[in-house]
Formats: C-alpha cells, structure tokens, sequence
C-alpha cells in the first residue's frame, strides 16, 4: 500500500496581525524556543552522521578513480581517464587469443578505411585506460604510437573528426604514463600536430588535444618547451575567448597552468599568459579559478621579475580577495602564490599590505583550514615582518601579534615556526616603540622559549630580535631610577637568560658569537660567572 | 424527512451529568445510523424560528463540525462523507441554510453563514453548488431587501471567499463579488451594519481581485472606497475593518501602491496619532506588512541577481522613513501600567516599537541618526514613561543597522543601561534587561578585535545580571534571555570565549536558583532559566568547566528523580510533571552532547546507566505514550556510547515500540523515528534483533492515512539507516519496503508543487527516498547488490523525473546525484541497460558539476567517475 495522500491543507489564513505581532513584541525567541531548536540541532547532527555514514560506504573499495589527481604543491600533475590501480585489470596477463587480438586491432589502425580505423583506435584507447593491462605495454610501440599520430591529421571526411578525437585520447592515455611513454609520443612528432589540432572547428578536438599537450607538459621542462616552440602556447591562449565552453575552458586552464610550471622563454610570453589569467581570475567556475591560480603560483615561482610582473598586471588585488574562497582548492595556490610574493621586495610587500591582505590572513590563521595553507600564511606574515618599519607597524596595527605569539606557543610544528620567524623578524627590524609595543605582548618569552631550537637560522633570528630589545631596553635603563634594564630582568624572569647560557655550547660559530656578545653586553657587571664559560672555544665540535 | 430532535438537543446540554450522556448517545446513535437524516434534521433545527436558541446554536455547531475539522486526516474524511450523501437530501440542507440567512435570530444567521461557506469549501472546488454566488448576491441586491439578510449574506460571501481557493471562482462571479461588496461599502448603504460586514467581506474576497486590481480603473475604485471608509465617522469598528483591508492590499497587491502613497501615509498617519486605540493599531500594522514585504522583496532581488530581478522593489519605508520614525517614536510613549506583566495587552506603544524594529531591519544605518536624539532627550527624564520609550527604542533598532554603526552607541550607553537595572520603576528595568539582551546578540562579538564586552565591564555586567536575575519575574525572564546571549556570543569565539568562564558557576548556581523559585506562578521564567542553562552550558569552554558540567549532570539526574518520586494527583500535576522532565531531560541533552564530543566523554559514558535509567523512568510516568525530550536525549546519547547502548535495547525498546506507533501525538512518532535511526548508527548489526518489530511498525506507519504526512520522509530514511546498519540482512524488508518508495515516488510526480508547503513536502519526501535507496544500495553493495536490480529502474526514472521537474532544491538535487552514484557503484556494468537511451544523467551531471555548491560539485564528481567507469566495463 502506498502512503495515503493527504488531504491538502486549507489555505493559509492571511491574518498575521495581533498575534504574530505580540510574539514580536520583545521577542526572545531563541530563548522560549529553545526546544525546537535543540531538535533542529540534533536533526543537522542527524543528517551529517548519516551522510558520514554513507560517504565511508561509499568511498568503501577503491573503485571509484578519481579523473584528475588533486591537485599537489609542486609537480605538475599528469592526467588520463585511467582508473586507479587498485582495480582488478580485467585481463590478467596476455595469452594467445589477446596476441592474435592486438594484431587484429594494429591491422585495423593500418588499414586505409576510416571504419577500421576508428574502431581499431577506440579499443586501443580502451586498452590503454586500464591500468595495469598486460597489453597496454604491447601497444605501445613506436609504430603504433607513430600511426596514431599520422590519424591526428586524417583527412576530411564525417567522422574524421571523432577519429582525431579518439586518436588524441588514446595518446593522452599513453601520456599519462611514465617518462619514457612520453618520450615515444614526442619522438613520433605528436607535438606540432596537435597544436594543429587546437585550430579545429570541434571543440571536442580541441578539447582533446589540450589534454594530450597539457600531460606532455606536465612531464619536464624539455617538454614544455616542445610545446612553447610549436605554437603552443600561442594557440592555447588563443582558447580562451568568449566562444569557448565551460569544459573547454577548463581544460585549456588546466593546460596553461602546466605550462607555467617551467620559466617561459619570454617576457612577452609571461605578459601574455598574466593578461589571459587576469581574466580568468574573475571566473565563477571552481575548476579554472582553482588553476588558474596555481598557474599564477608557478609563475611567482620564477623570481622577482615575474613577480614584479604579477604585481603590474594588477591581480594581487584580486588575489588577495580569493584568499576568503570557499574552497581550499582555490585558497592553496593563492596562498602559494601571495607567500611568494611577500618574499619579493619591500614595495612589493606594501602593495600587498595596501591590498588589504593582513586581514585576510588574521582570518586564515584563527580558522580551522588546512595546515598547509596556515603554515603559508604564517610564512607569509613573517616575510612582511621582514619589511620595513611600517609594514611591522601594520602588522601590530592588524592585531596580529598576541596570535603569533599564541601560535609561537602552541601551533603545530612548522606553524610554530614560522611564527617565531614572525616574532623575530618583526623584533629584530623593528622601531624602538614597536619593540615595547611587541615585548608589552609578549614576545621575550616567546623568543626565549624558541631559543631551546636546533634550527641555527631560526635561532640567529631570535637571538637577532633580542638583541634589539635588549637595546631597547638600555634606553629604558636611562629613565628608570634603579638604572637596570627591564627587558633584561624579564628575560631572566622567564627562564630566558638560562637558555642563553645554554647556547654557549651550540655547535655554531655565528650563534656563540651573538650569544657571547649578548651575555657580555647586558649581564656582564652583574658578575664574573658569565665572562669566561669553561669551554667556549668555537672550533670544539 | 427531518427528525425532531429539539428535545435531544437540548437535553445534552443540561446540567445533570445522566440526562446529557443519554442525550449525546442518542444523537451520536442517530448519527451514525443515518448520517443524512441527522444533517437534514440539524438543518432544519437550524433554520426554525420557532425552536428555541439553545437547540439552534448546537445543531449548528454538529454541523460545522461535520463538515470541518482542524486535523487535515479527518477533514479528508468529513469531506468523502458529505460528498456521498445523496443529492436530494443536501439540496434541502443548503436551500435550508440559504433560507436561515433571513431568519430573525441573528445568531442563527450568522451561524448558517458559516456553514454555507463549509458546504461551499467542499462543493465549489468540485465545480458543484455553482448556483450559490448567484443566489447570494440576490439577497444583497434586492433593493428592498431587509438590512440583516443583506449583513447576514455578506458575512457569508466573506466565508465563502476564505474558504475557497481564488482559482475555485471564474471571474465573472468574482467580479459581481467585488461590485456587490464595493457596492455595501459606500454611503449609499444606509445600514452600518451592513457596511461592516461589507467591509469585512472584502477582506476577504481580495485575494481572488488579482484582475480587477491589474486595471487601473477597477483599482482607483476599490482603493478610492476602502480609503473613504477608514475615515467614516460611524463607527471605530468600520474604521479598523477598512484598515486591516489596507494591510492586506500592501503585502497582495504591493505591486500597485505607489500612486496611493501619499494619502495612504496621511491616513494612517491620521489615525495613529488620533483615531481610537483599535483603528491605530491598524494604522500601525499598515507598516509592519510594508516593512516584512520590503524585506522579503530585498532578499527576492539579492537572491535573484539584482539587474535582472523582476521583483519590484519601491523603498517606501525608506522614502517616507524621516516623518515615520517620528510617528511610530511618539506611540513609545502611550505605555500602560504593568503592560510587561499581562500577556493580553496589546497597545499602541508594543505595536509602534515592533514596527519600529522592523523598520530599522529594513533600512539598517539610515534609521538610527532618527532615533537616538530622541533616545538621548528622554532617557534620563524624570517620567518613568520617557525613559522607558527612549530604552525601548534603543533596543528596537539593534537589529538591521551595521554592527560598526551600532558598537559606539552600546558601548558608551552600557554604564547607562546596566544602573537602569535599578531604576524604580520595573516597567523600565524589564525593558532595560530585554535591551541588554539584544545588545548581547545583536552587537556583541567577542572575536572582534575591540569587543564591547571585554575584561575591563564584565565584571560590572556580571554583577549586575546576577543580582537582577532575582528580580521580580518579568524581569529575571528578561535577565536570563540576556545571559543567554552574552553566553551564545562566546560560542566559537576561541580564547576569547575563555572570557565568560570564571562565571561559569555561579550563572549555573544563579539559573538553578532562579528555575527553583517559589514566586513563579509564571511558568514561561523557569523554562527561560533552562533553556538559558543549556545554552551556557553549550557554549561554554570545554576543557576548563568539565567539573562543573560533571556536578551539573549529577545535579539534574537528581532533580529528575525528584519529579518522578513527586505526588501527581490531578492532571494539572502531572502536566507539570510532564513540563518540568522535558526541561530537564532537555538539559542532559545538552550535556550529553557538549560533553559526549570532548574530553568529558568518559563522565558521560559513567554516568550512562544513571541516566538511561532516569530515562525509563521518565517513560514511566506516563502510560500511553512516551517523552519527546527524554527521546531526544536518549537519541544523543547512543551516539556517545555506541555499540554499548545494545544493553540497554532490552528495556528500552518497550518504549521505542510505543513512541513509533503513536500516530496520533505525530511529534512523538516522528522523535521516535529519528532516534532509530541514531540506533542504528550506534548499534550496526546489533540492532537486527529489534528490526523484524521496528520495520512492521514503520511499513504500517507509512500506510496509516491518520498519521501526519510530516513523519513519511523520515520513514524513508530511516530505512535507509537500518539497510546501513544490517546490510544484506534487510533482504526480507526489501519486498515490502521497495514497493513503498516505488509508489511514493510516483506520487511525488503527481502532486501539486504550485502550493509552497506541499512543494516542501514533495522535497522532504524525495530526500526520505533518496535516502532510503542510497542506503540499501550501499548495505547490499559489497554481498547481494543484485538483489537491487528489479528496483534501480524505477529508482533512475525517478531521478530524471526530479531533475526535469525544476522545484527540487539543491539538497534534494545532491541526494538524487549521490543515489545514482550508488546505482553505479553498487551495480556496476549493470547499469548500462538502465541507461542506455537516456541522455538525461549527462546534463544533470554537468548542470551539477557547474553548481557553486561545493558539495554537490564533489558528489557529482564522483557519481560521474563511477558511471563513466561502469558504462566502460
């Protein structure tokens, strides 16, 4: 029995007035419905639980592949509609009947008749997407390679195109596979003719070929400037137009930010792809925002000329905003990218900060996202407290340094870090009154407890901002009656001081120097135990 | 022929408890031996002048109780019954009721008149009765036609107009509607009493005027007469009426307002600062509809994209906001005495500062520079009646203006508000502690760089609310909101929310004082003192108040045996019983969670038991059914313990069983579904013992036509969450519970999206059965997925039927994704078949692989990967 169909309720009734107006009168909703909002927590709770539930089940066996890798820091990242390995091959290993097979097939791609072709291409491109194919080695001969190539450019007739189609896939496939795969393809001249292919009418074909090229370009710098050298950055921007559809577009984004992995050749060249990507920024589509950003990450890569670029094409702006992306997808390579930038010069830093930036990354840091992209955050932050004094006061205006100092504390590992990075750098090239706005926060203990490190450049760093302070804290000596420098005293009110003297023995002619320098300078009236340690020769190892 | 039946009538009205109970079996006898006959007869009692009036008003009160009744189930039913009578028989019941419309006992009329419009509610949509707008327009036309038939026929067409839906009338019959009332309304009718009913009856009747408001001339007609009558000098009553057409018009007919405007200011200007008490109130409401519909139409034009939005949006509170304010400032002041302590009252000054909110909701800054001047003028004068106007203006206009905006002004008026906390008059502190509560919610954000509450007045606030909470209890109601929204605003506000923790005890001991109250004869302080505890205790920072919680657990379990050991003598006692466990059970809600997800959830796991115990015991106070919130609760806490809540199932079940098959109360039914499925997450495959009852209650459930329509999607989940927990084992449920999600999707198909809650419906119930076919396709995946062959077909024609009907939201939209994805993972190369010759999963995949909506761009992602990779196989 179905479930009975209910009567239809009445119409409402319009009379709202009185009533509903009363309940509004001093309303504490929330407070007198505190029942139905409990039950309405315990349904979301419900639902999430039940959607945990299925996702495990689903996400049970490996069956489901994921079409594109996600997307890494670094490599480039190769593509094919390949399932992943964990599948069982359908074909376990080549018996005679699959010999006598592949023959057949190889036939019908050598056969002049387009029917033979295409049906002999499709299953070599079906061959070639499951991984793991005992066959899908065999296929892959230069000769087999060198006709698929030829059908790149088969001639006119109805189906030549799904041919070319097939033909780019199959290629694809191959590309995705290990260096030497893709070495057989470019050695069998795929290159030029598949930039031909970018001029097509079919955006299938288009769409195809981009795909080939962007795997091969993912493979090495030798390869991505195979592809520049034929035209093929050219013909890919010339993809983005206002004609192209959404899948296009995406591939030929996917394709570009491959191509950018590498230094292009050109200025002119990198000019010419920041115009494309300051378009595409603007984007509504996840997928292309996602690597047109990675795309514009690479090319901070490259150095301060492009970042300077980076900078002039007016994208840093807009960079900047995508940070408060919703998704870490798009969030990671900006950050990337911006973490770049910060490390650039100082004007270039200021762009940033004028940019609105410190907010964004005070947000990216309290909130709960992915710890690569706070970790760059917090690189990010301790580069601009490298900057000049106005760009430290900035940060101390943003309210950043009680977080710092907290996360100095108490942040996972790197984060921890890099913040104490922050701290030092900010300490170090600070002014003398935002070194007592930054000690009134906190930073000595925090300095003093990073001195317990083993990274010699960090410790440098904090002995560095210190030192500062300690100066600071001379000028303090001045005013005060009792004539002791308070910076001092609260150093070894925190236990600093001991781990100072801790220091003495780090294996590290810089830091024993600075460490000397230190003691000597600021505690050395106090008494004769620091002036000569017992072994404080540099060269004991 | 009609029975006598005055006699009965009348005996079931008497005083003597025998003779009543004889009579009401009598007439219950007549009734269901010839249901016909005793409507005839009911008719006739009705319409006879000569019977006495006690007889009449019964006989029309069994009437409309034949024809009508709340509960949507026996309304189906009442409505079959009436349909099925034969036609003769319900010839001579209407022309009867048409025939007491002019009877001289005007309650006799006014009762057929609501009568007729039940007939009319269920007849007219069936196309028949068609006869019946012409025979009561006659009555009204007839130039010599007495006044009281004329009132008595309007009052009637007025029914019948709220009854019917617009589509049920062609607009010939609409239109003589409109003319005969328009026609009523004039000053041409002599009789003011038939102007009154006039005017009422087109209240009603404007929503089938959708026409005749879309020509220009109808419409200055109809706007110029209603306009006319709100300043008729006759009687206040008349004046209201025509008002509460003029707050109809703004939100229907929206569209048109502009030209009137102006006058429409001046009117109920005019009648706010002059016109009796019940004509301003309208005056008032005239705005608050214009503000609520401004506001619905700026969310319409945001969620549309703004250039292209069709919505038509004029800025009529802005544009008229500078002699607005004013007007609604000026009613602030008109308070009455202990207004805050009697729920009845509704005056000038509640209205004019509610509409003041709304309006400050629909402008945001621009109101604020109109208000605080009169803020600062009168909040420190001598009449209490001025300061209070100026604090309760203040609190009016926190919600809409910018938190930037407001921040300044709370934070230089705190030191102000918090000693208006001892202000001698409770009038003004009730409305302090309400506008402290709103500042708490409204401006307060501890995770902002320079919060307005900081270390530096806490303590100040602290004192004060704690000390205030024992104030009288209007104001501890009002103290309690307010700490309950100073503790919300610490909720994910990281270190900062380690604030409001050095008090976390005592406004626990104050809370627990407070619901302890001996002066509480007002139930509503105690429930604010909970509720208020719960959301503390939500809030708060975990690690740092685990003991206190812990003791708070033991503290509540206690008081929760004290209500099961109390005396219950009458029922009002055992109401109060009932009211005091759900704000308790509530409360160990709460903790279960707060601390089931932390570090306390070893203190939950101890005192399991305890509570599960408590629980039972909560289930046995009652007989017949069970407790929603001890439900609840029990729901949270097998997500704590797991699969050890299985030694409990042996009890508990008892009353599982009797929560899901209580139909009647449908909330308790629909708790009940929802805690098995908690079970089932908590239990898996320990649950199967428990299925073969649970799932013949619920396939009996989905078939009973008395049980809400609200508790079928659940159902369907729910099967979904058992297919989960016992996997292969839900083989012998499957032939029963497949064809029921079959039928019901057949039925989404067919029913009416036109209407919004019925399209909610529809959605909530292809959710249910999304949910369900995911669930048992993915239980099924790994051992018996064939078993699933003979259903996915249906399952994929009711996806695509989904996706071409465009009124699913996205939620449903990714269930449907997700469903077919566990189609192909489940299935594999089986679904080639299904879906060879259909395109239509291709462009609902890339529709969704475009959506904005991450989740569903995710789901849709993988749902294609697995198709592509099953139709390759």
């Amino acid at each position: 029995m179905p479930p009975s169909p209910s009567p239809s309720p009445p119409r409402p009734a319009r009379r709202t007035p009185e009533n509903a107006r009363k309940k509004a009168y001093k309303e504490q909703t929330d407070v007198t419905n505190g029942r139905r909002r409990r039950e309405a927590q315990l349904l979301q709770l419900r639902k999430s639980r039940r959607e945990d539930t299925l996702s495990k089940r689903r996400r049970d066996d490996a069956s489901s592949p994921s079409t594109e890798p996600e997307s890494d820091i670094g490599p480039a990242r190769p593509e094919s509609d390949r399932p992943s390995s964990s599948d069982p091959p359908p074909l376990a290993c080549a018996t005679d009947a699959d010999s006598n097979k592949l023959l057949g097939i190889i036939n019908g791609l050598k056969s002049e008749n387009i029917s033979l072709q295409l049906e002999a291409t499709i299953k070599i491109r079906k061959i070639l997407s499951v991984d793991g194919n005992s066959l899908a080695e065999e296929v892959i001969t230069a000769d087999v390679v060198a006709r698929l190539v030829e059908l790149l450019s088969s001639k006119k007739n109805p189906r030549g195109p799904q041919l070319q189609v097939e033909a780019a896939w199959a290629l694809t496939n191959i590309t995705a596979g290990t260096s030497e795969h893709t070495e057989v393809v470019t050695n069998a001249g795929a290159v030029p003719k598949l930039v031909k292919l970018l001029e097509s009418p079919r955006s299938d074909v288009r769409e195809q070929a981009m795909w080939a090229l962007g795997n091969i370009a993912a493979e090495s710098q030798r390869c991505r400037e195979l592809v520049i050298d034929h035209g093929g950055l050219v013909q890919l921007l010339s993809q983005f137009n206002e004609h192209a559809k959404v899948s296009n577009l995406r591939m030929a984004t996917w394709t570009l930010s491959n191509l950018c992995f590498g230094k292009l050749p050109s200025k002119s060249q990198t000019k010419a792809v920041l115009q494309i990507l300051q378009q595409l920024l603007n984007s509504i589509d996840e997928k292309i925002l996602s690597d047109t950003c990675w795309a514009v990450s690479y090319l901070c890569n490259h150095g301060t000329d492009e970042i300077q670029m980076v900078i002039e094409s007016q994208i840093c702006c807009r960079l900047v905003k995508l940070l408060m992306h919703s998704s870490p997808k798009v969030v990671t390579p900006v950050i990337l990218a911006l973490a770049n930038v910060s490390a650039a010069d100082d004007c270039q830093v200021q762009f940033l900060i004028d940019s609105g930036i410190l907010q964004c990354l005070l947000k990216l840091l309290t909130r709960n996202y992915q710890k690569c992209i706070r970790n760059q955050a917090c690189m990010t932050v301790s580069n601009i407290c490298a900057g000049t004094a106005a760009q430290i006061q900035a940060i101390i205006d943003a309210k950043m340094v009680p977080l710092l100092i907290q996360l100095s504390q108490h942040g996972e590992s790197d984060i921890k870090k890099e913040a104490i990075w922050a701290i030092a750098n900010a300490t170090s090239g600070g002014s003398p009154d935002q070194i007592r706005s930054l000690v009134g926060d906190g930073c000595i203990i925090a300095l003093c407890n990073a001195l317990v490190l083993s990274d010699a450049d960090l410790l440098y760093a904090c002995l560095n901002g210190l030192e500062s302070i300690l100066k600071v804290g001379e000028m303090e000596k001045m005013k005060d009656e009792a004539g002791t420098n308070p910076y001092a005293v609260l150093m070894e009110e925190c236990g600093g001081l001991d781990k100072l003297e801790n220091l003495q023995g780090f294996n590290n002619d810089a830091i024993f120097e600075k460490t000397i320098k230190l003691l000597e300078s600021y505690w050395v009236e106090e008494g004769s135990e620091y002036e000569a340690p017992k072994e404080p020769s540099p060269d004991d190892t | 022929m009609a029975m006598e039946i005055t006699q009965a009538l009348l005996a079931a009205q008497s005083p003597d408890t025998q003779t009543r109970t004889a009579a009401e079996a009598s007439l219950k006898q007549f009734q269901e031996q010839n249901l016909p006959q005793f409507l005839l007869s009911l008719s006739v009692e009705l319409s006879n002048d000569q019977k006495p009036p006690e007889s009449r008003r019964l006989a029309g009160i069994i009437l409309k109780n034949s024809l009508d009744a709340k509960d949507l189930a026996r309304k189906e039913y009442l409505t079959q019954q009436w349909v099925s009578v034969d036609p003769s028989i319900k010839f001579q019941i209407k022309e009867s009721l048409l025939r007491t419309l002019g009877s001289s006992a005007a309650e006799a009329r006014h009762t057929s008149s609501q009568v007729i419009a039940k007939v009319a509610s269920i007849e007219i949509p069936r196309k028949e009765w068609q006869d019946l707008i012409g025979k009561l327009l006659g009555n009204v036309t007839q130039t010599f036609a007495p006044g009281f038939l004329k009132q008595a026929t309007l009052e009637a067409l007025g029914y019948v107009c709220e009854e019917v839906a617009p589509q049920d009338l062609e607009q010939d019959q609409v239109n003589a509607i409109l003319t005969a009332v328009v026609q009523g309304m004039t000053s041409a009718e002599p009789n003011s009493d038939v102007r009154l009913a006039a005017i009422r009856a087109l209240y009603n009747a404007l929503d089938f005027a959708q026409q005749n408001f879309k020509n220009q001339v109808e419409r200055n007609f109809i706007m110029k007469v209603v306009c006319e009558t709100a300043v008729s000098k006759e009687s206040a009553e008349i004046r209201q009426a025509a008002f509460e057409c003029l707050v109809a018009i703004a939100s229907i007919y929206y569209d048109y307002l502009e030209p009137y405007m102006q006058t429409l200011f001046n009117l109920t200007a005019e009648a706010v600062r002059g016109d009796e008490e019940q004509v301003a109130l309208q005056a008032i409401e005239f705005w608050s509809t214009l503000a609520e519909e401004e506001m619905e139409r700026q969310d319409d034009c945001v969620a549309l994209d703004e250039l292209n939005s069709p919505v038509l949006h004029f800025h009529f509170i802005d544009k008229a906001l500078e002699s607005l304010v004013p007007m609604l400032l000026e009613t602030l002041l008109k308070q009455e005495e202990d207004q805050d302590q009697d729920d009845t009252v509704w005056n000038l000054s509640m209205a004019g500062g509610t509409c003041l909110g709304l309006v400050s909701k629909t402008v945001g800054d621009k109101v604020v520079p109109l208000v605080m001047p009169f803020v600062e003028r009168n909040i420190a004068k001598a009449d209490w009646h001025s300061r209070e106007a100026a604090t309760f203006a203040f609190g009016s206009i926190l919600e809409g203006p910018s938190v930037e905006k407001l921040s300044p002004l709370a934070r230089s008026g705190f030191e102000f508000l918090l000693s208006a906390m001892k202000d001698q008059n409770s009038h003004v502190r009730d409305t302090t502690a309400w506008t402290l509560g709103r500042v708490f919610e409204l401006v307060h954000r501890p995770a902002s760089g320079d919060p307005i509450v900081n270390e530096k007045n806490l303590p100040g606030i602290m004192t004060v609310l704690l000390e205030s909470i024992r104030d009288v209890p209007n104001v501890a109601e009002k103290v309690c909101g307010a700490l309950y929204f100073l503790a919300q605003g610490y909720e994910d506000a990281g270190p900062a929310s380690k604030a409001l923790m050095p008090y976390y005890e005592s406004i626990i001991a104050a809370l627990l004082s407070t619901a302890d109250r001996v002066d509480v004869s007002n139930v509503r302080l105690r429930a604010s003192a909970y509720e208020t505890l719960n959301e503390v205790v939500r809030c708060s920072y975990a690690p740092e108040t685990l003991n206190t919680t812990a003791q708070l657990l033991q503290e509540i379990i206690r008081r929760v045996i004290q209500t099961v050991e109390l005396q219950v003598v009458s029922s009002d006692d055992k109401e109060k019983q009932s009211d005091l466990q759900a704000l308790l059970c509530g409360v160990l809600q709460v903790i279960i969670q707060k601390l089931g997800s932390s570090e306390g959830k070893s203190v939950i796991l101890q005192a399991a038991d305890q509570m599960m115990m408590v629980f039972l015991r909560v289930f046995g106070c009652r007989s017949s059914t069970v407790h929603e919130e001890a439900m609840l609760a029990i729901g949270a806490l097998a997500y704590v313990t797991g699969a050890d809540f299985a030694k409990y199932m042996s009890e508990f079940y008892r009353f599982l069983e009797m929560g899901l098959t209580n139909f009647e109360e449908y909330q308790v039914c629909s708790i009940s579904v929802g805690v098995v499925g908690d079970i089932c997450r908590a239990l898996d495959d320990k649950i199967l013992p428990y299925c073969d009852g649970i799932m013949t209650i619920l396939l009996k459930d989905l078939s009973n036509a008395m049980l809400n329509r609200s508790v079928k999607p659940p159902i369907f989940s729910c099967f979904g969450d058992i297919a989960l927990a016992i996997g292969e084992k839900f083989d012998k449920y499957l032939i029963y519970a497949a064809p029921m999600m079959q039928s019901a999707s057949e039925m989404c198909m067919h029913l009416d999206t036109t209407d919004d809650d019925m399209a909610e419906y529809i959605n909530q119930l292809r959710m249910g059965i999304f949910e369900a076919y995911s669930g048992m396709l993915q239980g099924f995946k790994n051992s018996n997925s064939e078993i699933m062959i003979p259903y996915a077909r249906s399952l994929v024609q009711f996806i695509e039927a989904v996706f071409k009907d465009n009124s699913s939201d996205d939620l449903v939209t990714k269930a449907a994704v997700a469903a077919l994805g566990d189609v192909a993972d489940a299935l594999g190369g089986g679904i080639k078949v299904l879906l060879a010759n259909s395109s239509f999963y291709n462009e609902l995949l890339s529709e969704c692989l475009l959506s904005e909506d991450y989740t569903l761009k995710e789901t849709a992602e993988w749902a294609h990967t697995l198709i592509q990779h099953a139709l390759q196989s």
